[in-house]
């Protein structure tokens, strides 16, 4: 509770540090036998679970933040060739406290929920984006993307919601039937 | 799913509810395990919306470090200034055979004052009167005759131009060109070193009136790219000063290499192997100047009303989500939607939302029952006001491109590959106004107008705006008459289209007139004909049975009632039976009441069927009775025809087909009965059909009755029957044309694909 929560520009100067290290996370993750390019998609995974970790409240870094990334990374690698049946299930939780492993847990779940995201329309995407990501007021939206008003853009939030709640179901449903 | 829970979901989640709703809500929740997992749900789109929105950050992040890590993009930077406008130059090649090669002296001589000494140096001779040329990395040198001065005066010489260039990252590093900008690391595309030389090595300026146009490869245009003139500094390293924006000159090619239709539009006729003829393109083109779907068919009523957006009330009730953006806080009590609250939503439908609004009425028949809106009067009112409101057409009109792609609009700023380029995205705009800042523009630069039409919101012209191009010719004095004479071609064009159409329209009705008379003309003519024959044959046939019972006077009949000069109940009574026989076409004895005398009538068997009746359009057979002044038609079914002869007639038969190209015909002659079985028909000339028919007629010893008339409807139902078809392809084509031009438009799928009727089933000509 004591860490006085970061401003996004705060955050967006400490991710910009940390991608400075990239090359040093991408030759440890190819050591473990990992593609140039999935590298640095779960670098920024990576980034992006510490930025959002940084903004919860009660977020305490015990360690350097390149070592939470690297072990994010770490995790994230492990996670990922477990489900690719790559490796046996190892002692990945070993930096990780049980809290932590939730949180994760969590945070996989809402990758899953962007996919979802990324299958509506480009302009459903911005709007969600814009009001639940940036915090933009609804008339800003509206005349951001050409809409009449801000009714018409709540109106459509509403839809664009509906739209990724079909898709997550039917994405559920077709899971379970499997 | 259902957009009113959402909506409660997302104020819970949002804490919008008020606490009695709240706990409303929460006790739901808790009785309703589904509704909760709803919330669950919601709760994580919200949060996955918010992750979505994370991540493009730290994507952007990721970018700003490749971009600032490899150099990838940058600024331009050359060693000398260049000027860039050049006001027209010509292009060609410089065939390396045909010129000396430069003496290795002289090269080392002026490599001495190369401008970047890291950098290998490239030469190019250049004529007296200009050259473009291009180096194997690809830069491109435009020289004009004036570019370089000597001594402070143009220098008119042959000259030789020295160019140095690193494309990229690797060999600015290789070089160890620096890429500062006093002490700003600067990010760059490549840098080049022009100079120019006599022939004789002596060094030459850049004219500033004229100067070298240079042109580098680049992958993509970024908006701040900028030109920078390099300065060396006194450690021999350069700083790369006074940036100035890049403009890139369009490079004109005449009107005749390039293509301003919309997209498809040549590739669908390709496809149909259409003439290739650009004559024939452009009037096709222009005909769809005032294009709308009014074949009338059922699929272009149900297009109009996408296309309109409005067109009919939806039977149903308000949602609440409709009623919200209706009247906001106070809603009235009655739900029903109203033609005004329609035509409101219609016109909401046309905004930003209407592609959700698009699937949220397609989607089933209880918004909307179309045999119910037909009924009101608000379909006309709202399609009125729409026509209104729209700002204009909402496609480009083919007029307003066909008027400035000619050759005298060559080297203007539309006689470039440029804008041809740029025309494809205007089509897609379908605003008449874009392409109305180019054309009424030309003494624009051309990315100057790219950035106007951005400001209109179009976004996707933002790239055009950022190549920069600049303008062609601007200064031609040309260029103001130009513009007028657009205008006029424009009213040219469309008096054209208005002429061809108006000709063609006229064509049609009159064809149309001509058929409704020939076709009411034959009406009546059946009906007499048919009387007629009636009466010639029952008149024979009383003849004959008065004959064979022994009466000898003629009669003649009137009405079908005996009128006998034997006024008496029997002779009335053999009247009646002689009728009905002849009615029945029926054989029959007749017994004389008075004299027990008997009297035959004899009707014979007489059929045939048609092979393949299926394809023709009409089918009749017409009967040629020797003794009688009428001739008969009749009609067969499914080609069976069926029609007992009197035996004391002799008769001729011709059968007459209509098929899609034109006459099948069928005659025998002199026969009284006869089953002929199946008979085929064979092609045979309207002129020999027409004399066939008329020798049959006449041959008869009666005094026959004209058939030309008969002949005349049947010729011209033939040729409306041709017509019929060509109208049915050519709307079904015109669709299909229209469709490539007008990308705004909402079309039918299913009509669009080829070999698909779009126009319905046959629609058969009323008889």
């Amino acid at each position: 509770m004591n860490n006085s929560q970061m401003t996004q520009s705060e955050i967006n100067d400490s991710l910009k540090d940390l991608y400075k290290k990239w090359p040093d996370i991408k030759r440890y993750l190819k050591s473990k036998g990992c593609t140039s390019t999935d590298a640095e998609d779960l670098f920024q995974e990576a980034l992006l679970i510490y930025s959002r970790k940084l903004k919860s409240p009660d977020f305490e870094l015990t360690v350097e933040p390149f070592h939470y990334v690297k072990n994010t990374c770490k995790f994230l690698w492990y996670n990922q060739s477990r489900k690719e049946g790559k490796v046996q299930k190892t002692e990945i939780h070993e930096n990780f406290s049980e809290t932590e492993s939730d949180w994760f847990q969590k945070e996989l779940k809402l990758r899953s929920i962007e996919t979802a995201i990324s299958k509506i329309g480009k302009q459903c995407q911005e709007l969600l984006q814009l009001f639940y990501g940036l915090g933009w007021s609804m008339v800003d939206i509206a005349k951001k993307l050409g809409m009449r008003n801000d009714k018409v853009a709540k109106a459509q939030k509403y839809r664009c919601i509906s739209k990724v709640k079909v898709i997550i179901q039917s994405d559920h449903s077709e899971n379970t039937t499997l | 799913m259902n957009s009113n829970i959402t909506k409660i979901i997302d104020q819970y989640l949002a804490g919008e509810l008020s606490p009695e709703d709240t706990k409303v809500f929460e006790e739901r929740m808790e009785s309703n395990p589904e509704l909760k997992q709803e919330v669950e749900i919601q709760r994580s789109v919200m949060e996955g919306a918010e992750r979505a929105s994370n991540r493009t950050d730290v994507q952007k992040i990721g970018k700003k470090y490749h971009f600032t890590k490899f150099i990838k993009w940058g600024a331009i930077s050359l060693s000398a200034a260049l000027i860039l406008a050049v006001s027209s130059y010509y292009l060609f090649d410089l065939g390396s055979d045909s010129v000396e090669p430069i003496p290795q002296e002289l090269i080392e001589q002026m490599d001495e004052s190369a401008q970047i000494e890291e950098l290998p140096t490239h030469y190019f001779q250049i004529p007296e009167e200009g050259a473009v040329v291009i180096s194997e990395e690809g830069t491109l040198l435009s020289v004009p005759s004036d570019a370089f001065l000597l001594n402070g005066e143009v220098y008119n010489g042959i000259s030789i131009v020295q160019l140095q260039e690193a494309n990229d990252a690797l060999d600015i590093i290789t070089s160890g060109l620096s890429t500062t900008s006093g002490d700003n690391l600067l990010e760059t595309q490549g840098m080049y070193g022009v100079q120019g030389f006599t022939v004789d090595g002596d060094p030459l300026e850049f004219n500033p009136e004229v100067g070298v146009y240079v042109q580098v490869p680049v992958d993509g245009y970024k908006a701040d790219m900028q030109l920078y003139d390099g300065k060396k500094l006194a450690d021999g390293s350069i700083d790369w000063q006074d940036p100035e924006p890049l403009e890139k000159l369009p490079v004109p090619v005449d009107m005749s290499k390039l293509d301003f239709y919309p997209v498809d539009y040549e590739n669908y006729l390709d496809e149909l192997k259409w003439s290739q003829g650009k004559i024939k393109r452009d009037s096709l083109y222009l005909s769809f100047e005032e294009y709308t779907f009014d074949s009338g068919e059922e699929t272009m009523d149900e297009l109009n009303f996408y296309f309109t957006g409005s067109g009919m009330i939806p039977e149903r009730k308000i949602t609440q989500e409709e009623n919200e953006y209706l009247y906001e806080e106070n809603p009235p009590i009655d739900f029903i939607m109203t033609p005004e609250e329609a035509y409101r939503l219609a016109m909401w439908m046309e905004g930003p939302n209407w592609e959700d609004f698009y699937g949220f009425w397609g989607d089933g028949t209880d918004y909307y029952d179309s045999t119910e809106a037909e009924d009101t009067t608000w379909v006309v009112d709202a399609a009125a006001s729409c026509e209104s409101d729209m700002a204009g057409p909402n496609h480009i009109l083919p007029s307003k491109v066909l008027a400035f792609w000619n050759p005298k609009f060559n080297n203007t700023n539309l006689s470039t590959r440029e804008f041809e380029l740029r025309m494809r995205a205007i089509h897609n705009t379908c605003n008449n106004a874009v392409l109305e800042k180019y054309t009424n523009n030309l003494d624009k630069k051309i990315s100057d107008i790219d950035r106007e039409v951005v400001a209109m919101g179009y976004t996707e012209f933002e790239v055009f705006a950022e190549e920069n191009v600049g303008a062609l010719n601007p200064n031609n004095p040309h260029i103001k008459h130009l513009m007028n004479f657009y205008e006029q071609g424009i009213e040219q064009m469309k008096k054209v289209n208005y002429r061809a159409q108006n000709a063609e329209e006229e064509r049609r009705s009159e064809m149309d007139e001509q058929l409704d008379t020939e076709r009411t003309q034959e009406l009546t003519r059946s009906i007499e004909l048919e009387n007629q024959a009636f009466n010639e044959e029952c008149g024979l046939n009383l003849d004959n049975v008065y004959k064979q019972l022994g009466y000898t006077k003629g009669f003649t009949i009137t009405g079908g009632s005996g009128n006998t000069g034997a006024p008496n109940a029997a002779l009335k009574n053999i009247d009646k039976q002689v009728i009905d026989a002849t009615i029945a076409r029926n054989s029959v004895e007749i017994v004389d009441p008075k004299t027990g005398k008997t009297a035959e009538l004899t009707y014979n068997e007489f059929n045939f069927t048609v092979a393949n009746h299926e394809k023709y359009r009409k089918l009749f057979a017409y009967i040629f009775p020797h003794e009688l002044n009428s001739y008969q038609r009749i009609d067969g079914t499914n080609g069976v025809f069926d029609y007992p002869l009197n035996n004391d007639i002799l008769y001729d038969f011709a059968v007459v087909g209509l098929t899609e190209d034109g006459y099948e015909y069928f005659q025998k002659q002199t026969l009284r009965s006869g089953s002929f079985g199946t008979i085929d028909l064979e092609i045979i000339s309207d002129v020999r059909l027409e004399a066939s028919i008329q020798q049959l007629n006449k041959k008869r010893n009666a005094n026959p009755v004209p058939i030309q008339s008969e002949l005349n409807w049947l010729i011209t139902e033939r040729e409306y029957y041709e017509e019929e078809q060509q109208r049915e392809e050519m709307d079904t084509f015109r669709y299909r044309v229209a469709a490539t031009l007008f990308p705004c438009m909402e079309w039918n799928s299913e009509a669009l694909r080829p070999g698909n009727d779009a126009c319905g089933g046959t629609s058969g000509l009323a008889n």
